[in-house]
């Protein structure tokens, strides 16, 4: 009885809204592990770029690795920014950052075109999407950011959160 | 109103307690204790509906019921002053 009087009265847009939130499984997201797989897919090609070898046979065995590495590395990428885009953007987040979709497609096109090529610009514009993502995401948490060059080969500019 | 928040709650996370659609009616307060149903303001999930987990003169964490709700570490540590009111009344959904 009371219910059905309060259903009437909540028609009428008097009683607002509460979130009882529910999330599975954990509510444990991170950006880091997507952006360590766009930049080993920098590595890798460079890699394959630099190879020498006298023997041929060595080299191709080299090559058919990094290129099997690259091709995983990519889809990493690609897994990670969708769990995140998927799983933890939604609700009022999309509503306030509606770029990420925009974003996270773009990741999605350029993550497949360095696995179908060996274009480093490819690679380099992949971590630079990944980037702005992980700049976004941590926005999302009021965590800052910092922007620096990962101490090891390619050594390109990565964003980590200050914590 | 007088000092109470009359609000519907919108999702599972506090199970047989509170479930989805139900009313509930929130009292002005800053004085919690463990156990409490309280609505509360949060910077990123905006208003909230979840039990106190534990508190400190200042603080407090707030969890869902159910084991499918967003983790408290996730919700992270609240001011008191986060606190809208606590729960003293609740109309559930006919079953």
């Amino acid at each position: 009885m009371i219910h059905e009087l309060l259903s009437r009265l909540d028609k009428t847009g008097l009683i607002g809204r509460a979130s009882a939130h529910c999330d599975i499984p954990c509510g444990i997201y991170d950006t880091g592990p997507a952006l360590i797989a766009a930049v080993s897919v920098v590595r890798l090609m460079d890699i394959m770029h630099d190879a020498k070898s006298d023997d041929p046979v060595a080299l191709a065995n080299l090559r058919a690795r990094c290129t099997l590495r690259k091709e995983e590395e990519a889809e990493k990428v690609k897994q990670e920014i969708r769990v995140i885009w998927g799983d933890y953007f939604k609700g009022p987040l999309l509503e306030k950052h509606p770029e990420v979709h925009g974003l996270a497609h773009s990741i999605m096109m350029k993550a497949s075109a360095c696995k179908q090529d060996v274009h480093r610009d490819d690679a380099l514009a992949l971590v630079d999407l990944v980037n702005q993502f992980a700049e976004l995401f941590w926005t999302t948490k009021s965590v800052k950011t910092a922007k620096g060059a990962c101490p090891y080969p390619p050594n390109l500019d990565v964003v980590y959160p200050v914590l | 109103m007088l000092g109470f928040t009359l609000i519907r709650v919108v999702g599972d996370s506090m199970g047989r307690a509170l479930p989805d659609g139900s009313f509930a009616l929130f009292r002005k307060t800053k004085s919690v204790s463990s156990g409490d149903i309280v609505l509360a303001r949060h910077h990123r999930f905006g208003e909230i509906v979840k039990r106190v987990e534990l508190t400190t003169p200042e603080t407090l964490t707030l969890a869902g019921d159910s084991p499918d709700s967003v983790s408290s570490s996730d919700i992270g540590t609240l001011p008191l002053s986060a606190v809208i009111g606590r729960l003293v009344w609740c109309s559930k959904p006919p079953a």
